[in-house]
């Protein structure tokens, strides 16, 4: 009976298998292999995570960059941004499937290393988004100026704070993760500015701990408020955090001490966008935020990887821009298609 | 008695012979899914042996817990601990610097034996206390799951720790194949795993142990009224399972040179997905190592597959989800027109 139920068994997944074939995205300009001069080059892009909204306008402009050229790509990403082996296996699996060029936002520094030299070695060429990885291997990188923009947050906290020095001049800083690229290049771009100041000190900055959740930031920036409260007042100028988890976790931390009548005259500035935060820039509580765009990363990374595979010369260097958003102009139209709020 | 035997072992055989064919069946349909039949490339069958290894080492363990009628929820918080102590031992310094500079060879082979033995402890204190505390398995595992994880994070300091380069990331799992074949064929540590199995099939064929592990998963007190030590076999296998876990750590670690406390997330599920998948039964009693692979190896080929096919990542997860059930339900209606 068995040798008759087990072919059945087979021509059932097989049969499975091939209508899959049929799905759309997959089939069509994939399986004519008579007409392979006309045939799409493909691109994967490959995201930190594909479930917000950051990671969403990044997909948006890869998408419009690849209408433009007329190409194929495959988006994708892990389920977390601190899942470094399941991108991994993604880069390696696109590598596999014969795609023209990677797209890719590393989640860490070191992890990604050996996937994108092994696709240099199988010779595809890849190209890095937003964080950058811990090799010479890629043709360019298309990211935010990390230095620069955080400069640029020094300068608008500094601008915020005007001539008001109460507590000495004395600025605190919520950083990121150690070891997380991009914010560690912001961290000291903003550091850079404040040290050059005149009558600003730097006084504490803190990385959070943990996986880097919004809950992990809170949770540090409660310590490091703390310890700079004092007779019911936060004693120091001027406060900024370097991304948005942090930049959320100081924003809730800082109302939650202002309902327990602690007097808090600090400005407060943050970086990247996001309705919590653009919400606390119309009611006053943020200062400024300084905002990158990526629907300009998405959109510039594609372009560039279409260039490489046309043989154009690529930068090896391409800034996509920050851009300080304040209460002037956070309503104003072109600023609302940098916040995503469109 | 030997006519049973022998029709018995011509089942297993059978059986293990359908799941290599439901594999094949998916490689060969994935390789007409993914363009240019670029999934039946030396480079590609590379990745998915590798990207399988793990489940596979891991699996080999969970095969004999399961076998015992138990489940052992807590292997990927033992991957994680194992990752982050290897890359503590590879961290640590000597009076001339880092250890792994002064020792290029040995230290490595220390933080091995490190995180298979932190993967044995937390084993063998899964077994202690289901046997002691009389829980069941999934309860226990489940607390473990949960403190295990807790641990790694707090021995790591809540840091992901990237040790200085050796040849454990050199040699275990980085890929072999680039533009020319090359005759290692895979990496070493797909070529560990596959000893392992070796190892683990032989250990559950031929020894005492591994008769015991079957008696106390078929009924647990006929196996006591026949003298197996019904505790001390359970004991064994929780032990068994956290050193395979270990092991698995050490792979997993060695793919990205990074131990992370946050890794390996619910790798467990995906390990009994490939034990059950190879025949394994929940019940207890029924089971091989070899079915266990060829699951892993499923796994692995789905997980590639839908990757390489360039679906949306929500079609790939649903597809993955039908296709684990569909196997399954198709093997026991086998099963049930047989009996």
């Amino acid at each position: 009976m068995s040798t008759l139920v087990k072919p059945f068994c087979m021509s059932g997944l097989f049969l499975l298998l091939i209508s899959l074939s049929l799905l759309p995205g997959c089939g069509k300009s994939d399986s004519d292999p008579q007409d392979a001069s006309s045939k799409k080059k493909q691109i994967a892009v490959i995201a930190k995570s594909t479930v917000n909204a950051y990671w969403k306008a990044v997909e948006q402009g890869a998408k419009k960059a690849a209408d433009e050229a007329d190409i194929q790509i495959i988006w994708t990403g892990p389920d977390a941004e601190t899942n470094h082996t399941q991108q991994a296996s993604m880069v390696d699996n696109m590598v596999n499937r014969g795609v023209d060029g990677i797209v890719l936002a590393p989640t860490n520094f070191e992890a990604l290393v050996r996937p994108v030299e092994s696709a240099a070695m199988r010779e595809v060429p890849i190209v890095i988004i937003d964080s950058p990885v811990n090799t010479d291997k890629p043709v360019s990188v298309v990211a935010t100026d990390n230095a620069s923009a955080g400069g640029e947050a020094a300068r608008a906290l500094i601008e915020a704070m005007g001539d008001k020095r109460t507590h000495g001049g004395n600025i605190i800083m919520l950083r990121f993760l150690e070891g997380s690229a991009s914010t560690e290049q912001r961290e000291k771009g903003f550091s850079d500015v404040i040290n050059e100041s005149d009558g600003l000190t730097l006084v504490e900055s803190t990385y959070i701990k943990g996986s880097g959740s919004t809950t992990d930031a809170a949770d540090t920036a409660d310590a490091l408020l703390r310890r700079h409260i004092k007779d019911n007042e936060l004693k120091v100028d001027g406060i900024f955090a370097s991304n948005q988890p942090t930049a959320i976790g100081m924003l809730r931390k800082l109302d939650q001490f202002r309902q327990q009548g602690i007097t808090i005259n600090a400005p407060f500035v943050g970086f990247d966008a996001h309705d919590v935060l653009l919400k606390g820039i119309r009611d006053g509580k943020i200062a400024a935020l300084v905002v990158q765009d990526p629907l300009n990363m998405g959109y510039l990374g594609v372009k560039t990887m279409i260039d490489q595979l046309n043989g154009k010369k690529v930068e090896p260097f391409v800034n996509t821009g920050a851009t300080r958003v304040t209460a002037e102009n956070v309503d104003k139209p072109e600023i609302k298609k940098i916040t995503l709020e469109d | 008695m030997n006519a049973l035997t022998h029709s018995s072992k011509f089942a297993t055989m059978l059986n293990v012979f359908g799941r290599v064919a439901a594999l094949a069946v998916i490689f060969i349909g994935f390789g007409f899914i993914v363009p240019d039949f670029a999934f039946f490339t030396a480079g590609n069958v590379e990745n998915i042996l590798m990207q399988s290894a793990v489940y596979a080492m891991c699996a080999l363990g969970a095969t004999m817990v399961i076998i015992t009628a138990g489940i052992d929820l807590s292997a990927g918080s033992m991957i994680a601990l194992a990752m982050v102590i290897t890359a503590m031992i590879l961290n640590v310094d000597g009076s001339q610097g880092p250890m792994v500079e002064t020792y290029p060879t040995l230290w490595p082979i220390v933080a091995i034996a490190g995180g298979m033995l932190a993967g044995t402890c937390v084993g063998l204190t899964n077994g202690l206390l289901i046997t002691s505390l009389r829980l069941v398995p999934f309860i226990v595992t489940l607390g473990t799951l949960q403190a295990i994880r807790g641990l790694a994070k707090g021995v790591a300091d809540n840091q992901e720790i990237s040790p200085p380069t050796n040849w454990l990331y050199h040699q275990l799992m980085f890929p072999v194949q680039g533009r020319t074949f090359n005759w290692q064929i895979v990496p070493w540590g797909v070529w560990a795993t596959l000893v392992a199995a070796l190892f683990a099939a032989a250990l559950m064929r031929y020894t005492r142990l591994g008769r015991w592990i079957y008696a106390v998963g078929s009924n647990a007190d006929t196996a006591r009224l026949c003298g197996v030590p019904v505790l001390r076999t359970k004991i064994m296998v929780y032990a068994m399972a956290g050193a395979f876990a270990g092991l698995a750590g050490v792979l997993e670690f060695s793919k990205l040179n990074l131990g992370q406390p946050t890794g390996a997330v619910m790798y467990e599920l995906y390990v009994i997905a490939a034990c059950v998948i190879g025949g394994t039964s929940l019940m207890g009693g029924v089971g091989s190592i070899f079915g266990s692979v060829i699951g892993a190896l499923i796994i692995g080929t789905l997980n590639a597959g839908a990757q390489q096919a360039g679906w949306p990542k929500w079609v790939q997860e649903i597809v993955i989800g039908a296709i684990i059930i569909l196997a399954i339900a198709l093997d026991q209606l086998r099963h049930r027109r047989k009996a």
